[in-house]
């Protein structure tokens, strides 16, 4: 629109730009209500109106979004992916391990998602592609049995990093996330600071239920980064503010794309304006 | 959490108790609550603005039983006006064609579309007696192809040999005419994910139908999509005309609003309903038992 007044109608009309992002109502209102105490009933263009509601939303996201950082004291510093089922871990641990190799590191994957149909040969793939050496074993075996060979193995290799794909499980299914538990308890044993990442993926195009997610992955796994997935489609993602101003765990990447090379860092300028509708 | 619905119109519409009829300042300050409550359950905006003037039209004036409160009574209207924009229950899929009759699924990446294809021909061969092909499409994301061999072998279905190299729409002739070669009734279609706005891939999704000549199209999407169900709904919709909806994760603890946006936007059914990982995980679609989640009942 053009300059015109900042009044109930037009915070109502940019509250919904912010639901339909997936911020969740409450949310919402409170960007509305800030941008509400600092320009109410004063004339306004659409660049301020997004401007200043885009940095609200930093506001929230620049202290998430951080870069990954490994610490290479520990050989080798082992990663956990967890998360919903067909969030994007496997594919996201390709992507990764193709940065982490290009910057001539050592990695190993394996593949302790033992449950779902050639989840393994999936990752396999991904280690090829990614010049990863990799550790795979039946389907249905044991998970964490797996992810202590994994360790063991890695160990022994002198590789840099250990990444372990796990299967994809919701957050309300107690049994499988006790299962996870054990994953991170039997990695516990071999170094007590294991795993030194846990990482949990976001789909992009999940609702509220996303908060719900990390609140309970982060409890039963010790989640303490997020990778937000599958941003290349129509969804926003704002669900990512709510998570961010409650959790406040660090952000490292974004998913682009199914290709090796779809993986960006976390930047709270781009995603806040995404958001609030500025084309870039 | 999330407050029952009726409590907090109870509270708003207290003063009003077992008396009258319900006026238009009770309604509003009533709906302003039910809207709330559905954008928090992840019906999108749209229909969310759609719903609520359909149930001010129906309960601006409904009298106030005396058996019920006010609270009560718009709690009772927006949950069978949910159950009726849901739609009927029981449209299972469809198999009234000639032979071999072909199921093509699509939807995004990960929405769960070859785990259901694998349940659906599951379904198909224990309770229907049929005789099920299933085909994987899908020669993009690693080991697709193979996660749907690996479940034909785990339930005892066909699965159509891989030929490396070969594309989607050569698959999926192959498809028919070796089902038709086969004698089977049903050849399920497992395509790849994507997105609704990746151009050439949905141009390859229509070539594949017009290739295949589907008698079902469903559109596979997780039950916990946010306000997106809209425009990838819509939009799968727009380029293949899908003929239902298959919603699934409904295992999970979400409302589950997305069954109305893409119910809809769409108008199609809601066919089936995921419940799980598991080949046997497969559900009739039951609008009351949406509808009571959506509310948080
Ligand atoms: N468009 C898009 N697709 C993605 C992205 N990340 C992953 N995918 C796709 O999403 C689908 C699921 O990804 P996976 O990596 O298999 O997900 P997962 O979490 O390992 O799945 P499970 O192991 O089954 O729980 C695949 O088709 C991927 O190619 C992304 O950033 N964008
Ligand atoms: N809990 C639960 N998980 C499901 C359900 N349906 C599918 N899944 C899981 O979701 C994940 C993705 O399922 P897939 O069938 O591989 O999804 P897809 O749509 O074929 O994925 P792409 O081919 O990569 O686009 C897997 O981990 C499945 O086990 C369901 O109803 N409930
Ligand atoms: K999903
Ligand atoms: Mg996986
Ligand atoms: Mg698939």
């Amino acid at each position: 629109f053009t300059k015109r007044k900042l009044d109930e109608e037009t915070l109502e009309e940019l509250e919904d730009l912010l639901i339909q992002a997936d911020l969740g109502v409450e949310t919402a209102l409170r960007v509305t209500d800030a941008l509400a105490s600092e320009r109410y009933g004063k004339d306004v263009t659409g660049e301020d109106v997004t401007k200043i509601m885009a940095t609200e939303i930093v506001k929230v996201l620049k202290p998430v979004a951080k870069p990954l950082a490994l610490d290479l004291s520990h050989k080798p510093h082992v990663i956990l992916v967890v998360g919903v089922n067909g969030t994007g871990k496997t594919t996201t641990i390709g992507k990764l391990a193709a940065k982490l190799s290009g910057s001539g590191l050592k990695v190993m994957l394996a593949a302790g998602d033992t449950f779902r149909a050639a989840a393994i040969e999936q990752l396999k793939i991904w280690a090829d592609r990614t010049g990863s050496t990799f550790l795979g074993t039946k389907l249905g075996a044991d998970a964490a049995g797996l992810a202590y060979e994994a360790f063991e193995r890695a160990r022994a290799d002198k590789a840099d990093v250990l990444i372990i794909d796990t299967a994809g499980r919701l957050q309300n299914k107690t049994e499988l996330m006790a299962e996870l538990e054990k994953i991170v308890r039997v990695l516990g044993r071999l170094d007590p600071d294991a795993p030194h990442t846990v990482l949990q993926t976001l789909d992009a195009t999940t609702g509220q239920n996303a908060l719900q997610q990390v609140e309970i992955f982060r409890n039963v796994a010790g989640v303490n980064g997020l990778i937000m997935t599958k941003l290349d489609g129509t969804a926003r993602g704002g669900i990512l503010v709510a998570i961010a101003a409650k959790h406040k765990l660090p952000v490292y990447f974004i998913g682009v794309g199914e290709g090796i090379d779809d993986l960006e860092p976390f930047e709270a300028e781009d995603f806040a304006s995404a958001i609030a509708g500025i084309a870039r | 959490m999330f407050e029952n619905l009726q409590d907090r119109l109870g509270s708003i519409l207290n003063g009003l108790t077992g008396r009258g009829a319900l006026s238009e300042a009770d309604v509003s300050a009533a709906l302003r609550e039910v809207r709330r409550a559905l954008l928090e359950a992840d019906v999108a905006l749209e229909v969310v603005r759609d719903f609520i003037e359909r149930v001010r039209e129906k309960a601006v004036g409904a009298a106030v039983l005396k058996s019920i409160k006010p609270g009560q009574m718009v709690v009772k209207i927006v949950h069978d006006e949910l159950v009726e924009m849901l739609g009927s229950e029981g449209v299972g899929v469809d198999l009234i064609a000639a032979a071999p009759v072909v199921i093509m699924m699509v939807g995004l990446q990960g929405s769960g579309k070859t785990t259901t294809t694998g349940k659906i021909a599951k379904r198909l061969t224990d309770r229907d007696r049929k005789k099920v092909l299933m085909a994987s499409l899908d020669t993009r994301r690693p080991a697709a192809q193979e996660q749907l061999r690996q479940l034909g072998v785990q339930t005892g279905i066909d699965t159509l040999p891989i030929i490396a190299g070969q594309s989607p729409t050569d698959i999926a002739s192959r498809a028919v005419q070796a089902a038709k070669l086969g004698g089977h009734d049903v050849v399920l279609l497992d395509t790849a994910g994507r997105t609704h706005i990746d151009e050439p891939l949905m141009i390859e999704m229509a070539e594949i139908k017009s290739r295949a000549k589907p008698h079902e199209i469903l559109l596979v999407a997780d039950a916990l999509t946010g306000q997106d169900a809209v425009n990838l709904a819509r939009n799968f919709d727009e380029r293949v005309g899908i003929t239902g909806l298959v919603l699934t994760r409904m295992d999970g603890d979400g409302r589950g609003g997305a069954a109305l946006s893409m119910r809809a936007v769409t108008g199609k059914p809601i066919k089936l309903i995921g419940v799980g990982e598991k080949m046997t995980e497969l559900d009739e679609f039951h609008p009351r038992r949406i509808a009571d989640r959506i509310l948080g009942m």
